[in-house]
């Protein structure tokens, strides 16, 4: 038995960033442990373990690793920098809300870097058992981040059953694997991408039962329709910026492990219902999360369905993989974690009982107490509905323009008439911030400098990628194009 | 100045940008600020008509770089006939609307400024921008100013106006969004893979007649809820009954263009075959928005929705002169844009400087005020003969145009349109009468303090410009002449036969226009 | 290649067949009386003394998880040992070694965590 070959040369800077990520955590749990009465000081040394992680990119070996199980390229180092950012806003907008809440402590922003660490491994992992892990990896952060209000029943609810749900998930994520270990013979996805090329393969049921109970795992970490139920509760329930988080950047993890099975399987595509398969899912959710989403008055609740109806078109974009799919997939996570990110951070700094729903009416007015936080929420929202100049606009654009070029235009048209409805909900977060006054004893808003950075860093992003997107387009298509090149 | 366009087009947003950090309490200063700006930018818009060639049919001042080279999309920007003289409005406009609302905006004064000017350059750029993204992205970027004016300084049942508002329009330009990717895409596929959005490369796109249909049913719903065409214009009586003086002003004065201008820009060129196959039917609503407007107006109780309705009356002429394409009811259709622009803008100024004084905009609660306010009366009159079309000033001219252009090529619903013309003299004329003259009724119209200096500042050019039009009306016409040549030129490719000779010949025909724009066309 | 199963079957009915014969047994050879002592929790003879829904404290929980999350991590050292001499050629040997060194550091943190987080002391 030899295992040398499981390390190929420059191993150690392939893994660089998740080294730094995990050596950080370990690190914040001991500060933590050691100095208890410096933990306030946990939340910027996580940004700037963040930050080293950010800037480790730099020293990335791009190539395979571990005999063929884990790829490092362009475009795992653009969903990097996805992750990274929402670590970088969550960790900012957790700093004050913890703060606030008292339940300050290393060990939260050392659960979200593994959480992280999980997410790369998705991203990267070239076997279905390394993304796995990686999901579980995640899946287990996010069971203790949600539940970190342990005081709070809601807090403890949203954990639970978000256990209960991802552990499900995973067991059909698994059963699909096993079905497709045995038919393809493995799991990794280059050999499978190499038997499903081979043009003498038939498509048994045994084959699409598999598919169907992977989409069901995947789609349940999506908050795909019609797996989507337990989105608003863990949402509601969570600590708020753990709940901007997890809309966000598992999705973006989820969503490039998902490309590259389609990838794989890219060749016997065409002779099965697979696609359409996801495409209902796509409808599904665009539907139900953006009719449902009119009937909330709880923000957070509100921002779960619109999530669902955002994941609804970032999946049309994947019915058909090719370079600009996964371009606009990269940039759509990237605005999303921007856009929503800022609007979870307004609602975290709602200063009310957390187990108290945070519905509109705590935003009455909001705009002339509070300018810049209401400014943000606003540039959010719009963003959220596609209009331009914001990154929302450009983003929903490209993923638009991605279908109709693969012509699935009536999928597409689905889209826009949804997103017509969404704009309804949307405009009525800037109908309470501007045309509402604000009641006696309203909500106040009680937000740090870390949070009010958070926000400044969202509404600069979302223009800036509104406005001049073309570096960014570049990156992610020559990403793109060498995860495709093969 | 090489970038001309550019800098009139963001001045008035980085004028906007400062004054966000201005101190609330400075209230003169931060109305100074925005008016100055906004002079300053209608002084530089009067550069570009200075630097506008005559006789040159495509677009002038061209600025150009690329924007997102992925895309094809590209910054540029231009002027051509179509599209100057409602810039030129619109750069009226604003310093109007901000010398109108001086006194009249109490509620958040610097918000109100900024959303004013943010608002110019959203709309200056959907009328500058050659390129069809860009001009999509400044067509949708007018809606979020709107939609604050009317929400936050709106009356009384504002929000439903507002959101009313905003949900029309968008669901109308998301399908309009849905078919400019689809007509990107295509040309992109027939230009062999390099994609491009600019507005001339788009129109030799070759499409089938099914896809040309459908594209031209995304377009023109969007254009038509903006203009708005009959079914489509619930969203506007609230939308203005509800906005502050000055959002009704730029409203009615500016954004309905935005419509006409889409269906002159886009729709006509793009998808010749489908518009001249739909045509009869835009024609029949357009003539039915002109009666119906004026019917509804005519019963109106309330005077700032009588012009809101008399605005859905107007509009349909434009609509009718593009959709009869020739040249007279072109050029008399983009006239009348303008006219409107000025006419309304006025009736609508004049209609908020009386709400301002006694609160109320019912009819029956006035009557006489001639003999309190004389200065007021005049100016009501003469912006109200200006919108009925008295000849000698702007309205009669945009409108003639239109009617005896369209005549030649749909005699039967021309005169049905007519009729609107005189509809507009009742209903105006009954409202003149009822408020203005007649005894005193009310007791509290008995001490109402006449036209204040600014609000006189305000209607001034607006009347010079009535005039103007009015009496020579060649000044604007000759500039667009040689762009709505052009535009018929490539309409005519797709035209039967014998409907190209009336096309043509129109210019050579009688009437009104035939002597300017001989002139125009032989220089 | 089926018959090499045959011994297991055979097993599985005799298991099958003994528990039914020595509780059927029971239930037909022995006699039945219901009284309330046979009805408590425990049948030891012995009276309650307190509610048997009684909650125990947290730290039994918090050490035996500890327990476990130590011992079972203890348990990964067996098969590494087992293999580690015939494992290792060359840089092999070296690579096994250090993973187990990353293991047991992994481990050495979360043991100082717990220690420091006082999560051993009974108090």
């Amino acid at each position: 038995m030899n295992l040398t070959p499981l390390l190929e040369a420059h191993w150690i800077n392939a893994i660089l960033p998740e080294l730094v990520l995990c050596i950080g955590g370990m690190f914040l749990i001991l500060f933590d442990a050691f100095a208890p009465k410096a933990r306030s000081l946990t939340g910027p040394i996580a940004v700037v373990i963040f930050i080293l992680c950010a800037w480790s990119q730099r020293f990335v070996a791009v190539g395979t690793f571990f005999g063929g199980t884990y790829e490092v390229g362009g475009i795992t180092r653009v969903f990097d920098i996805t992750f990274v950012l929402a670590g970088i806003l969550c960790t900012l907008l957790s700093a004050d809300y913890l703060e606030r809440e008292g339940i300050t402590g290393g060990e939260f922003y050392a659960l979200l870097m593994w959480g992280t660490v999980g997410m790369m491994m998705m991203a990267k992992g070239l076997d279905l058992l390394i993304i796995i892990l990686g999901l579980e990896l995640l899946s287990i952060c996010i069971f203790v981040l949600l539940g970190f209000q342990r005081r709070l029943p809601v807090s403890n609810e949203a954990s639970l059953k978000y256990f209960l749900m991802g552990a499900f998930a995973t067991g059909f994520i698994l059963y699909g694997t096993a079905l497709f270990y045995g038919a393809t013979e493995s799991t990794n996805i280059n050999v499978m991408a190499r038997w499903f090329a081979n043009p003498d393969v038939t498509i048994t049921p045994l084959l699409t039962v598999a598919f169907v109970l992977l989409m069901a795992g995947f789609g349940f970490k999506l908050a795909l329709a019609p797996f989507h139920p337990w989105a608003p509760d863990v949402y509601q329930g969570a600590p708020t910026p753990v709940a901007g988080w997890l809309s966000v950047a598992p999705k973006a993890a989820t969503l490039i492990a998902l490309i590259r099975i389609f990838h794989a399987m890219g060749p016997v595509l065409p002779q099965t219902k697979w696609m359409t398969i996801v495409a209902w899912l796509a409808v599904l959710s665009m539907i139900i999360g953006n009719s449902v989403a009119i009937a909330q008055r709880d923000l957070k609740r509100m921002l779960a369905y619109s999530g669902i109806a955002q994941v609804g078109y970032m999946t049309i974009a994947m019915l058909t993989i090719n370079e600009d799919a996964v371009a606009s997939i990269a940039i759509y996570t990237i605005v999303y974690a921007l856009m929503n990110l800022g609007a979870f951070g307004v609602i975290s700094m709602l200063a009310k009982n957390q187990n108290d729903p945070q519905t509109l009416d705590d935003i009455a007015g909001l705009g002339w107490r509070r300018p810049f936080h209401a400014l943000a929420l606003a540039v959010c929202m719009f963003s959220l509905s596609g209009l331009p100049p914001t990154g929302g606009f450009v983003s929903k654009f490209y993923i638009f323009r991605t279908a109709v070029q693969s012509g699935h235009t009536g999928i597409a048209l689905i889209g826009i008439i949804t997103s017509i409805a969404s704009v309804y909900y949307y405009l009525r977060v800037v109908y309470y911030l501007y045309m509402k006054e604000s009641a006696e004893g309203q909500t106040r808003i009680d937000g740090g400098i870390f949070a009010t950075g958070a926000l400044a860093i969202s509404i600069i992003g979302i223009f800036l990628i509104g406005i001049w997107p073309t570096p960014l387009f570049h990156a992610a298509s020559y990403a793109a194009h060498l995860l495709l090149a093969r | 100045m090489t970038n001309l366009l550019s800098i009139v087009l963001w001045l008035p947003l980085l004028a906007a940008l400062p004054l966000a950090l201005f101190p609330r309490r400075a209230d003169a200063a931060i109305k100074g600020w925005g008016l100055f700006f906004s002079l300053v930018t209608f002084l530089l818009s009067l550069k570009i008509v200075l630097g506008f060639q005559e006789g040159i049919a495509g677009f002038q001042l061209i600025e150009s770089v690329p924007w997102i080279p992925q895309w094809g999309i590209r910054y540029s920007l231009g002027v051509d006939g179509i599209s100057l003289w409602l810039v030129m409005l619109t750069t009226l406009l604003t310093p109007v609307v901000l010398l109108a609302s001086w006194n009249s905006i109490h509620k958040h004064p610097k918000e109100y400024i900024i959303a004013m000017l943010v608002m110019e350059t959203a709309m200056i750029g959907a009328f500058l921008a050659t390129d069809v993204m860009l001009f999509y992205s400044f067509f949708e970027l007018t809606l979020i100013p709107m939609y604050l004016i009317i929400g936050v300084w709106g009356g009384a049942n504002r929000v439903y106006a507002a959101i009313k508002f905003f949900i029309f329009t968008i669901a109308g330009s998301l399908l309009m969004l849905l078919g400019i990717i689809y007509l990107g895409a295509l040309h992109a596929r027939q230009s062999g893979g390099v994609p491009s959005f600019a507005v001339q490369d788009l129109y030799g796109t070759a499409l089938s007649p099914t896809v040309s249909t459908l594209l031209f049913i995304a377009f023109t719903l969007a254009f038509a809820i903006k203009v708005p065409l009959f079914p489509l214009h619930t969203w506007l009586p609230d939308a203005h009954v509800e906005a502050p003086t000055g959002g009704s002003i730029l409203l009615a004065g500016v954004m309905l263009k935005l419509g006409t201008y889409g269906f002159l820009r886009f729709v006509l060129p793009y998808f010749p075959k489908a518009s001249l196959d739909y045509a009869p039917i835009l024609i029949a609503l357009a003539v039915i928005g002109i009666v119906y407007g004026a019917l509804v107006a005519w019963v109106q109780p309330d005077m700032k929705k009588l012009v809101a309705y008399s605005s859905v009356s107007h509009l349909g002429f434009c609509v009718l002169g593009i959709f009869a394409m020739t040249q007279a009811s072109i050029e008399g259709s983009i006239l009348q844009m303008v006219n409107h622009g000025l006419s309304t803008g006025a009736l609508f100024l004049l209609v908020g400087v009386i709400y301002e004084r006694r609160h109320t905009r019912l009819l029956a609660d006035y009557g006489g005020i001639a003999k309190t306010m004389p200065l007021y009366a005049v100016c009501f009159v003469i912006a109200m003969l200006s919108s009925v079309g008295l000849p000698g000033l702007n309205g009669f001219v945009g409108e003639f145009l239109i009617l005896s252009g369209s005549f030649r090529t749909y005699p039967g619903w021309t005169t049905v349109a007519a009729t609107g013309v005189i509809l507009a003299a009742i209903y105006l004329l009954w409202l003149v009468q009822r408020v203005f003259f007649g005894p005193i009724t009310n007791e509290e119209n008995r001490h109402i303090p006449d036209i204040a200096w600014n609000e006189l500042l305000a209607l001034a050019p607006l009347f010079v410009f009535i005039v103007w039009i009015g009496v020579h009306p060649n000044t604007f016409l000759r500039k667009m002449t040689p762009s709505v040549e052009q535009l018929l030129a490539q309409m005519s490719n797709e035209k039967p036969q014998e409907k190209v000779m009336t096309a043509s010949s129109s210019t050579k025909d009688s009437g009104l226009r035939t002597q300017d724009s001989r002139k125009a066309v032989s220089r | 290649m089926t018959h090499t199963f045959i011994p297991v079957l055979i097993m599985l009915i005799v298991a099958l067949g003994v528990g039914v014969v020595i509780l059927s047994l029971n239930r037909v050879v022995g006699r039945h009386q219901r009284n309330p002592s046979k009805a408590a929790p425990y049948e030891s003879g012995v009276p309650l003394l307190d509610t048997n829904r009684k909650r125990v404290n947290v730290r039994f929980y918090q050490i035996a998880m500890l327990f476990i999350l130590f011992d079972i991590e203890a348990a990964f050292l067996y098969p590494w040992a087992v293999i580690y001499r015939d494992a290792s050629h060359g840089n092999a040997g070296m690579f096994l070694f250090g993973e187990m060194l990353v293991f047991i550091l992994l481990l050495g943190v979360g043991y100082v965590y717990v220690w420091k987080k006082k999560a051993f002391d009974w108090k």
